[in-house]
Formats: C-alpha cells, structure tokens, sequence
C-alpha cells in the first residue's frame, strides 16, 4: 500500500510528531511504501536543527534515517515555515527539503492511505 | 481524485492553525479533489459573518467564500457547536447543514482522507 502522511504537531506539543514517525518506521517495515512525509503548520517545527537532551527521542534523527535508508521524501510547508519566521537561507539542507501544500496534494493523488497526526 | 474532508476545529484567534486549514483546501481544489469542510467546535466561529466577528479579528470572508465558489462539495457544521457559540439558527459565512453526531460520523467515514485543522 502507497501511505503519505500529514504532520501538524509540533514535537513538543504532545505525541503526535512522534507517533508520525513511530507509524513511518512501522509501515517501512510492514512492507508499504511511504510516498510522502509533509510538515505542515506546527508540524514544521521538528524541521529546524535543535539540540536534543541525551535522554529524550531525536525525531530529527529519526526522520533523517527514515529519508537516507528509505529514501522516503519528506517535505515542509515553505510558508508555514515562513509565518514562523524560520524561512532562514540553509535551513533545509538536512533531510527534509522545503515544499508545497500543491506537492502534497499530488501525493494525495497518488497514495492509497492518507493519515495526519495532530495535536 | 481523493475524496478529501477538511475538518475545522479551531477559531481564528486559536493561532494559524484555521488560515492554513484554509490554504489546504485551495490546494485541493486546484487539483480537482473533491472537497468537504466539517466545522466542529471553535471551529464553528470560522462561520460567523462579518457583522458578528469580534473587533480586532481577520475577517475570513474572502477565503471561506473562495473555498465555496470554487467547488467545496458539502459545507457541514456541528449543531452543538452552533448553539454552544450562539450560531444556532443564525446567518453563516456559508450555507453549511447543521449535523448531529451521527451525521459527523457519517461524513468522517466517507471520506478518502481527513485532514484536521
């Protein structure tokens, strides 16, 4: 099954941003196929590099093994990111790249399930 | 195309969570999705017309009516909500039916994909 998801919660608004990617790796190993991961509203939040205690989840981390071992395209909402005032030159040069609601829509098309997290 | 149901549960003063719920749907419209929008809760006040908008807000307006011109399917809203926010029986930004717990149930089910905001 081709999945996309849809991420609206900030990482340290609650469980949502971490259950995404819990789901991702799950689904990975299931057998589906991701077709898109899309950060959009608070979602975008877990896009900017930040320095994560040792003792709590690395989301960050989490999302860029996902994108290096699976090649799984995960995008961010380039005006969301731009409302929060973090559309900074060099922001997404990590493994998420910036992007559209009108490239997650595509994906919308092309994919079998549809799930969003939120808070 | 996807049967695509956007879900409206926060009031404009709630952040950006609303305007960007708003901006989905124009997206989804563009790409011949075909669309829904479900207000539930605050999200409910999204429906107040200009007259009864609170002094200092965004007047929605202009996106909500563009959501309904350009091909929105169904509009439908919460009737708790309505009369918890004092909308029952009142004018609305738009034409929305008034669905009871089953009805919202029913609208969720239905669609391909839900998209909260």
């Amino acid at each position: 099954m081709v999945i996309s998801l849809l991420v609206l919660c900030s990482p340290a608004s609650g469980q949502g941003a971490s259950s995404a990617l819990r789901f991702a790796v799950a689904a990975l190993a299931a057998g589906h196929t991701l077709r898109q991961v899309f950060f959009h509203a608070d979602g975008v939040l877990a896009v900017p590099p930040v320095d994560v205690p040792a003792d709590e989840p690395d989301l960050e981390a989490g999302w860029a093994a996902l994108a290096a071992v699976h090649g799984v395209p995960l995008l961010a909402c380039e005006t969301a990111l731009a409302r929060r005032g973090l559309d900074r030159p060099g922001l997404a040069t990590g493994a998420v790249r910036l992007g559209t609601l009108g490239q997650f829509m595509l994906a919308v098309a092309q994919s079998d399930r549809v799930l969003s997290f939120a808070d | 195309m996807a049967r695509i149901l956007l879900l409206f549960g926060h009031a404009t003063h709630d952040g950006w969570r609303a305007r960007e719920g708003l901006d989905a749907g124009l997206a989804a419209l563009a790409f011949d999705h075909e669309l829904s929008l479900l207000f539930v809760g605050a999200g409910v006040c999204l429906l107040r017309t200009a007259s009864q908008a609170a002094p200092g807000l965004r007047d929605w307006g202009p996106s909500l009516g563009a959501l309904g011109a350009h091909g929105a399917e169904r509009v439908g809203a919460d009737a708790d909500a309505l009369a918890v926010h004092g909308l029952a029986g009142a004018r609305l930004r738009l034409d929305a039916i008034a669905l009871d717990a089953a009805q919202r149930s029913d609208w969720i089910r239905n669609a391909d994909v839900v998209l909260p905001f």
